[in-house]
């Protein structure tokens, strides 16, 4: 089994707001990206080349928006990238990848039924798993909305200028 | 959530009596009936492992005539409605059994068929409480997931209610192991 | 032609065979209930409502099939009168006609001999 590299492939020149290099042994992430929504697409393509596959995509209902969760990761030598995008309450739009990996055309859906957050050219953003006259979407949370800074350790929100060796 | 079924109308679901109600006629129909359910596999969860158990070798429901499963509701006419219905899928389960002709009947097997299960708390939003609220139920099977002997014995319980009384041994309470 | 017992139990078998297809049917019509729901005509397409037309294309190879359905049980159902009323008639014009109609058929079973439907060529075991 070949080892992970200390650091995943393909992710330079990713304009992140923030990114950290969260423990592989604890985490199981290799590096962890904090993106603003416009920047997405493009940081999705470059993965994309550089021969990543789709595993996840999930959201997190929290008091600074809902923040959407990226999982990528290789065959082999297997190196899982995270990217997060947090997109307002009010505005919850994001672009969608579903022209990049196939895969994500379900994954915004769930998103969309669960959230409400509306995927910005998605060929068709109707709910996967909850019956369409729903009315509500029940993963937000509501008055028990939490913060991000309570909900992740601070070892995965700090800026690391410099990559590690 | 959708409106109440007219399923479940008090009049009961829409079937006819038949025509020529001769009533010897029909008990030794309803006796046939009894000894040979054909059910329909709608094994929708846990429960439908269950299911499968009892129609394999060591629980034998063939024994009790009821091993022609048919994935058709066209062609059985007990409905095991085995595992959790969620609203999404709550459609398809009254479709499926106005699709099913008469004379029919219909299983809840589990605690999800009977009354959501596990998953009957405050905030719930996907599952159906009780299919009962879909479908007329002739016979409730609760556990989670119940014995393939308590899906027999729920066979037994319809025998019963179709023909007056129960077939086959009861089980003795104090079996030496 | 007369009407001889031969006749009448070719009638009766007739009958016979119509009343073992009608009588389950009929029965069944006058001593079920009936269901009057709504969707029981609905075409089954597992519990969701049909889309998409019926008719939809189907692959063309079953005409495989279909020929030889043709070639093997029609070339035989016709052969029964035939193999009844041979040894009594004359001549060699009925001998050359059957090796007509026999000789068709048989091209299509040369045609499957040559695409190779009758042999299977890896060993088979359980």
């Amino acid at each position: 089994m070949t080892r992970p590299p200390a650091r995943p492939p393909g992710i330079e020149g990713i304009p992140a707001l923030r990114r950290s290099a969260p423990d592989p042994g604890s985490t199981g992430c290799h590096a962890d990206l904090t993106l603003a929504a416009g920047d997405l697409p493009a940081a999705v393509r470059q993965l994309s080349d550089a021969g990543y596959f789709l595993e996840d995509i999930a959201g997190v209902d929290v008091t600074e928006g809902i923040m959407l969760v990226y999982h990528f990761d290789r065959f082999e030598a297997a190196a899982r990238v995270v990217l997060r995008v947090i997109v307002p309450h009010d505005a919850p739009q994001a672009p969608s990848i579903a022209t990049v990996y196939r895969g994500a055309d379900w994954h915004e859906r769930e998103c969309f039924d669960f959230f409400g957050v509306r995927f910005i050219g998605h060929p068709d953003l109707k709910p996967l798993l909850l019956p369409e006259d729903l009315g509500s979407h029940p993963l937000l949370k509501g008055r028990d909305r939490r913060s991000l800074y309570s909900l992740l350790p601070l070892s995965r929100m700090v800026d690391v200028d410099k990559e590690p060796e | 959530m959708a409106p109440q079924s007219d399923l479940l109308s008090p009049s009961g679901p829409p079937i006819d009596p038949p025509i020529l109600d001769i009533k010897p006629v029909q008990q030794i129909l309803d006796l046939c009936r009894s000894m040979s359910f054909w059910p329909m596999t709608f094994g929708l969860a846990c429960c439908a492992i269950e299911m499968m158990a009892v129609g394999m070798a060591r629980f034998d429901i063939a024994r009790f005539g009821a091993e022609a499963f048919r994935p058709s509701p066209r062609q059985s006419d007990l409905l095991i409605v085995a595992g959790t219905v969620s609203k999404k899928m709550a459609p398809a389960v009254v479709r499926l059994y106005e699709q099913m002709p008469a004379p029919k009947w219909v299983m809840a097997l589990g605690n999800c068929a009977i009354s959501g299960g596990p998953f009957c708390f405050e905030g719930q939003y996907g599952i159906v409480e009780g299919v009962d609220t879909l479908i007329p139920v002739d016979v409730y099977v609760p556990g989670c997931p119940p014995r393939p002997e308590a899906l027999l014995e729920g066979i037994f319980a319809l025998q019963k209610k179709l023909t007056g009384r129960r077939w086959w041994p009861e089980p003795r309470e104090d079996r030496r192991p | 032609m007369q009407f001889d017992w031969l006749n009448l139990a070719i009638i009766v078998f007739l009958a016979a065979g119509t009343l073992l297809g009608a009588v389950p049917l009929i029965t069944a019509s006058l001593l079920a209930p009936r269901s009057k729901a709504p969707d029981l005509g609905l075409p089954y397409e597992c519990g969701i409502a049909p889309h998409g037309p019926a008719r939809v294309r189907f692959g063309i190879n079953y005409y495989f099939y279909a020929l030889i359905f043709l070639a093997f049980d029609v070339d035989v159902l016709y052969l029964f009168p035939v193999a009844a009323w041979y040894p009594g008639s004359p001549g060699w014009a009925v001998f050359w006609e059957l090796m007509l109609f026999v000789g068709i058929l048989a091209l299509a079973v040369v045609y499957f001999w040559r695409k190779g439907v009758f042999v299977w060529p890896r060993k088979v075991t359980f």
